[in-house]
């Protein structure tokens, strides 16, 4: 994949090195009744990200490293903080304002891929673009967005399996095509949460180092890991535990 | 732009919704079909009504009839609302033929003018080329009707064209010797044409009392028969000449000497009755309502018993008022009808509605993803109505379809069921047993070689061909076989024998069709509203979690 890196994958605006902190987490607090019994995963937890930063968030099973990456991207609401992107309090936008931050300003990459069944890798990188549009708007954006999403596939090494199912495909292939659909809206950050996590070490090795040319190419970046490994790669690497967040420095 | 492709991948690729669609087509077609057979058994019955009625009928409200009737039918037939009207008697008697006597209504009519009014004309059921095609009756043969006699001709002048006597025209089955075979068809041989007929009835006096002179009578040929669609009509009316009755019951205009009470001496002058009928049938003009009609036909009937204030007003009646007893009777049973369509919604509702819920829970995964990628809350509520609008959409055209196919093709279907149903359900007998049989001992010869499946599927196969191959050749050697099969195992669902009307209703309405398919797609957005509220509050973390 190294050699095809003269293509970017991310956004112009990513790549652009920007002093502004992207995303501040304040004060965020968050507990779950599980059992019944009260669970505080996150107490009091505040960080800043900024543009370009690649940052690795650490912890055990269980620490609340997921509910973290949520929270930042308005999958979730806190008990109490805020997360500010671009200097707005997210939970506090207007009406469907954080699904629409959502679509445009954050990536999403799940463990487990998630990728839609019924629909083609070409489909599932598509989607997010067809969600942004209307259906009379999506006439005039169709081109374009399904020349970028070709694109995105190609870069990932899948250009010959644009019409394969996730079913076809392997692991590897659908955490790349995951990836794909992470980036088509051309996001500001993206949230990788254990992308890893399911796939054998040679599958794993392919994954990191498309997330690290991402990284070069001035993608910001947040994952989700528990190996120290993997988080070695990152700018910064963040400790959750007990709920609270340390930063140790990047090596 | 997401929710469309998402729906038209799902409905192509899942199969419960696809079962929602059949359960929502199997719905609008049951109504369909059975508003379409409601429906057009009323429309029959409302055109028989109809067809013997007139529009408006201007009727005595005594048997002896209203005098002056034709300066009323004159200033009736004035009025712009009118484009025709004839005089009627109508009257109790009996009608004797071929020494069988019972009880009839007897109607005088004009019948060309009659015919311009009402669909006498069409009503008439016999033409001697009628006759001669459809029966294969020699033209000279015993049953033949009088060479060279027009029936169609005679019945409309009502006058024998070789006899000299009145004629009639009789109900279809005021005739004791008809029978409707099980086509439900008439067969010319046995009718009463050029048969003689002997009318009794009663004349009365203008105050209603039996008349001095006893009951009249009145030898007639019967010139034709005819058959409105009503039995009740067909079984019990006869047409005569309007002239010869209204002479027959004493209702035509009569002079008498005037004499003096006391000294019992010829007066000077002469004292007149005039002619009486006993009802005027009224056709509206067209770009009338039937209420307009109505109006205009009673405003004229006050005026005219403020000019005769000894003449009983008659009564203005519509002919649906006339025939209200009856149509009301199915109007009722369509309503009934509406009623199942409320409860088959509410059915289609549920089953869509449980088909959705599961959908729900099989992409609650797929919902946390859509979410995660930006989909909002009333974006996912629009994808599952918006689905629910599709399945109800493809199951109401599917069901539309079903339905006009089977509407259009219930008269065959029917003859099928009551013709074929024996040795076509012996055949797949034959070849269900054959299969079963073959399954059985194939899957025990093969148990120990550890083949039970692909022998028994073998010899299953074998022995339903076999089964079938059997079958063919017993029914296809023994045609009473294959007779009495057919005669024993057969659904009639419409017996022309039990009912008046020979076919099954088979038009189905465009606005009936269309509300029905409405309703079924509402049913099935209706069905799809609670899951997809339930989708769309589902917390997007809790579902990207969901096993």
């Amino acid at each position: 994949m190294n050699e095809r890196a003269s293509t970017t994958l991310v956004a112009p605006h990513a790549q652009t090195p920007d002093p502004k902190p992207l995303i501040t987490v304040t004060d965020l607090h968050k507990h779950y009744h599980i059992g019944g019994q009260e669970l505080h995963v996150l107490r009091g937890v505040d960080a800043t990200i900024w543009n370009g930063q690649w940052v690795a968030v650490l912890g055990s099973s269980g620490s609340g490293k997921s509910t973290l990456l949520h929270l930042i991207g308005g999958l979730d609401r806190p008990d109490q903080g805020s997360v500010s992107f671009d200097g707005r309090d997210i939970f506090n936008l207007p009406g469907a304002a954080i699904d629409r931050y959502r679509n445009r300003h954050v990536g999403f990459v799940f463990q487990s891929y998630h990728l839609l069944p019924e629909l083609t890798a070409l489909e599932n990188v598509l989607i997010g673009a067809m969600i942004r549009s209307s259906i009379l708007g999506w006439s005039a954006r169709r081109g374009e967005a399904k020349r970028r999403a070709v694109e995105l596939l190609d870069r990932v090494g899948l250009g010959d399996r644009l019409n394969h199912r996730p079913s076809k495909l392997s692991g590897g292939e659908r955490q790349r095509v995951a990836i794909a659909r992470a980036l088509v809206n051309q996001p500001d950050v993206l949230l990788a949460d254990e992308p890893t996590g399911n796939l054998d070490e040679k599958t794993g090795q392919q994954i990191m180092a498309l997330i690290a040319e991402l990284h070069q190419q001035g993608q910001t970046i947040v994952m989700v890991t528990h190996d120290q490994q993997i988080a070695a790669a990152a700018d910064r690497r963040l400790w959750l535990h007990d709920g609270e967040l340390t930063e140790s420095l990047a090596s | 732009m997401y929710k469309l492709t998402l729906i038209l991948k799902y409905l192509r690729r899942k199969l419960g919704p696809m079962f929602a669609a059949l359960a929502v087509m199997l719905c609008t077609a049951m109504v369909i079909i059975v508003i379409s057979v409601m429906g057009g058994f009323l429309d029959l019955l409302q055109t028989s009504a109809k067809q013997l009625t007139g529009d408006v009928s201007v009727i005595a409200r005594s048997l002896t009839g209203f005098a002056y009737y034709e300066e009323l039918a004159d200033q009736i037939e004035a009025l712009p609302e009118v484009t025709a009207v004839s005089p009627v008697i109508g009257t109790f008697g009996m009608i004797n033929l071929d020494g069988q006597t019972i009880g009839v209504n007897i109607m005088g009519i004009e019948p060309t003018d009659f015919s311009k009014i009402v669909r006498y004309e069409n009503t008439l059921m016999w033409s001697a080329e009628d006759i001669y095609d459809r029966y294969g009756i020699e033209p000279n043969g015993s049953n033949a009707p009088t060479p060279g006699v027009d029936l169609h001709a005679q019945a409309m002048t009502l006058k024998p064209a070789a006899i000299d006597m009145p004629g009639v025209v009789i109900g279809v089955e005021v005739n004791p010797y008809h029978y409707r075979d099980e086509q439900g068809q008439y067969d010319f041989s046995n009718s009463a044409v050029q048969h003689e007929a002997a009318l009794t009835v009663l004349p009365l006096t203008e105050r209603g009392a039996p008349a001095e002179i006893g009951p009249s009578y009145l030898k007639a040929a019967v010139l034709n028969e005819f058959k409105s669609g009503l039995y009740d009509i067909d079984k019990s009316q006869v047409f005569v000449r309007f002239d010869v009755l209204q002479k027959l019951l004493g209702m035509d205009r009569r002079e008498s000497k005037v004499f003096d009470p006391e000294t019992g001496k010829e007066l000077p002058g002469v004292s007149v009755r005039p002619a009486r009928a006993s009802e005027i049938v009224v056709k509206g003009a067209e770009g009338y309502t039937l209420d307009q009609v109505k109006t205009a036909v009673q405003e004229t009937v006050t005026r005219f018993a403020e000019a005769h204030p000894n003449v009983v007003p008659p009564a203005v009646r519509t002919w649906e008022q006339r025939h209200a007893q009856f149509i009301n009777a199915v109007k009722n049973e369509k309503g009934m009808v509406t009623f199942l369509f409320i409860i088959i919604s509410i059915v289609a509702v549920v089953m869509v509605a449980t088909t959705f819920y599961m959908t729900v829970l099989e992409k609650t995964r797929d919902i946390g993803v859509l979410r995660a990628v930006g989909a909002s809350q009333a974006g996912i509520m629009g994808l599952f109505l918006g689905y629910g609008l599709a399945v109800g959409v493809v199951g109401s055209f599917l069901g539309l379809a079903l339905a006009v196919s089977v509407v259009w093709h219930l008269n065959e279907i029917q003859y099928w069921l009551a013709n074929h149903l024996g040795v076509s359900a012996h055949y797949a007998w034959c070849a269900g047993g054959g299969a079963l049989i073959g399954a059985v001992v194939g899957g025990a010869i093969g148990y120990p070689k550890r083949k039970t499946l692909r022998f028994a599927l073998m010899a299953a196969l074998v022995l339903s061909i076999l089964g079938l191959i059997g079958a063919w050749i017993i029914l296809d050697q023994i045609d009473d076989l294959a007779y009495k099969l057919n005669h024993t195992i057969s659904f009639k669902m419409w017996d022309p024998q039990t009912y008046f009307f020979d076919r099954i209703p088979d038009k189905v309405k465009f606005y009936d069709a269309l509300f029905i398919g409405l309703g079924a797609i509402l049913s099935s957005v209706i069905g799809a509203l609670i899951p997809a509220i339930f989708a769309a509050r589902l917390d997007p973390v809790e579902a990207l979690r969901y096993e």
